[in-house]
């Protein structure tokens, strides 16, 4: 069965299998806005596909694309902020 | 509100249940800049307390409530034709399963954790990790709640032979999706981040 919802599916729980990997076996500082920028690519790919927001009117979609890139960039944002610079 | 909708659109979801799903993801995601912003000024002692969560219990029901969303976006499409109504039931109570899967995991960490001397006073992150699960967790009994209402609504519809409360299937499952796409970002917040 290869309907959408399963390859999302599949997707989604290789990404969080491969940001679990990554975590545990990477070391770097990139590690994890990487891991961050993978959660909000799962968080996306849920609202399009399962809530089915890409067949939505327009308006809708946009509310939500907006919603990934602000929540992205201030969560992001945030874990790069540095208070002791 | 009765009868079917066509196989292709989206299931008719109300404007209000937009408005709180996306409201709700707005105060989620001040939660989350909020716990990242004081983990900025202490992050030793985050990451120290971090290190003591079970990441596999974390990546475990982070695939449940991935699957109990399939679970819940494919009842949902069997919904639109009458016929699919049949195949619909089993994977509401699928979904409504993987909560309760969620919930024993969630009971096991939370035990482990507490029998191991710590709780929501410990330090800072452990305030934030009691403090963001169980909000999460409280969504969660809600979600469930909604699930099991559109399972005996589905039911009695499949017995009567009437239609099926969209204004309530629509809802129960936009709430579940939004429970799953918040656990999506909490997981590596709180069990990943270094």
């Amino acid at each position: 069965m290869t309907h959408p919802f399963f390859l999302t599916w599949i997707t989604l729980t290789l990404a969080t299998l491969l940001s679990w990997w990554l975590d545990i076996s990477v070391n770097g500082a990139w590690i994890g806005t990487a891991v961050l920028l993978i959660a909000f690519f799962k968080a996306r790919l849920v609202l399009m596909i399962f809530m089915e927001v890409r067949h939505a009117p327009a308006a809708l979609r946009w509310c939500c694309e907006a919603w990934v890139i602000v929540a992205c960039t201030a969560v992001v944002g945030t874990y790069w902020y540095s208070p002791i610079s | 509100m009765t009868g079917t909708v066509s196989e292709t659109a989206p299931f008719p979801v109300e404007d209000g249940v937009w408005v709180v799903v996306l409201g709700e993801l707005c105060v989620f995601t001040l939660f989350f800049t909020t716990f990242l912003y004081y983990r900025a000024f202490s992050p030793e002692l985050f990451e120290q307390s971090r290190a003591l969560l079970r990441q596999d219990l974390g990546a475990l029901n982070t695939i449940i409530l991935l699957t109990s969303s399939w679970c819940v976006a494919t009842a949902v499409r069997a919904l639109r034709s009458v016929d699919g109504r049949q195949r619909a039931l089993p994977l509401l109570l699928g979904a409504l399963s993987c909560g309760v899967a969620f919930i024993i995991v969630k009971i096991f960490e939370y035990g482990g954790a507490i029998h191991a001397g710590i709780n929501v006073l410990t330090d800072e992150f452990f305030m934030f990790y009691f403090m963001l699960t169980g909000i999460h967790l409280l969504h969660l009994l809600v979600g469930m709640g909604l699930l099991a209402a559109t399972s005996v609504n589905l039911r009695r519809a499949i017995a009567s032979g009437s239609g099926v409360s969209e204004p309530l299937v629509g809802f129960s499952s936009c709430f579940w999706h939004m429970l799953d796409l918040v656990w999506i970002i909490l997981f590596p917040l709180l069990y990943l981040l270094r």
